[in-house]
């Protein structure tokens, strides 16, 4: 499978919500990262504050922004994001379709 | 007598006020040099911070490039959900002994003094760091212990044949691992 996928219509389950709030916790003091993912919908989704609502659509270049994005963040960070994403898959046994997708491209990056 | 009584007082008000003297210029440091301080509590850390990335990298790659068979839990009896928790065991538990957690807590402890030092001199912590505290020492650490957990619930024989397997003794590319044993 491709590690780098289109997303469409993206909705969070509510523990998905809390790995989600882990990552934005590390990403806390990174204007760099910021700057990188620009207008992609994974900003709003990892480096936002504000309350994770509608649907998301996620393209193969937002995946290739955020890998970029990770490639220049501290590996410090990006090993903890990879860690929060595994468990996250790990512990979720009913998680399917669009969300693990989502799961497996965090851990996984677009490499 | 007179005159040695007071050579004598003499000398003990020199050894006093020198030695006043001596304990004031250790305690007033000047701005200047408060910032050297802060800066080699910095420099230090900042090093071990850089010794780690290295680390981090060095071991990604060695992940990348080994996945592991999709047979290799065949002769055990396990669940799918057992699967998923021992290959998440393992790749951190492999990934901690790659990367050594000595590094971690090096850089932890390390980071934790900088920041005290800078505020004890400055009153505030205004230095940017790349990272942050909770990121190096705890973030995540709640799901390592559910980890440690959710494993130490397999039964001991098993555990005790997948301690020995040798695959899962080095670092390894858990999605891809994950990916081939069909648990994904």
């Amino acid at each position: 499978m491709t590690t780098c996928p289109d997303i469409s219509m993206l909705l969070f389950s509510p523990p998905g919500k809390v790995a989600i709030n882990k990552i934005r916790q590390i990403q806390r003091t990174s204007k760099l990262l910021s700057t990188i993912l620009g207008v992609s919908p994974l900003l709003e989704i990892f480096v936002g504050n504000g309350a994770l609502g509608g649907a998301y659509n996620i393209s193969k270049k937002d995946w290739g922004t955020w890998a970029n994005a990770m490639r220049v963040a501290p590996n410090v960070k990006s090993r903890r994001i990879e860690d929060v994403a595994r468990r996250y898959l790990v512990d979720n046994l009913s998680l399917r379709g669009k969300e693990q997708t989502f799961w497996i491209a965090v851990a996984h990056g677009c490499r | 007598m007179a005159a040695v009584s007071k050579r004598f007082i003499v000398f003990f008000l020199w050894v006093f006020v020198s030695a006043a003297a001596a304990e004031e210029s250790a305690m007033l440091i000047n701005p200047q040099q408060e910032d050297e301080i802060i800066n080699l509590a910095y420099t230090q850390m900042q090093g071990s911070f850089e010794a780690l990335e290295n680390k981090i990298e060095q071991c990604r790659i060695l992940a990348k490039n080994n996945t592991l068979p999709p047979t290799l839990f065949k002769s055990l009896p396990l669940t799918e959900q057992e699967m998923r928790v021992i290959l998440g065991h393992f790749k951190s538990l492999t990934q901690e002994k790659c990367e050594d957690m000595g590094l971690w807590a090096k850089l932890a402890m390390e980071f934790a003094q900088f920041k005290h030092i800078e505020k004890y001199y400055k009153g505030k912590n205004t230095i940017e760091t790349a990272v942050n505290f909770e990121t190096i020492c705890c973030i995540s650490s709640e799901g390592r212990f559910e980890e440690k957990w959710n494993y130490l619930k397999i039964a001991p024989e098993i555990r005790e044949k997948l301690e020995r397997i040798p695959e899962l003794q080095q670092p390894f590319d858990f999605i891809k691992t994950a990916e081939i044993m069909g648990l994904f």
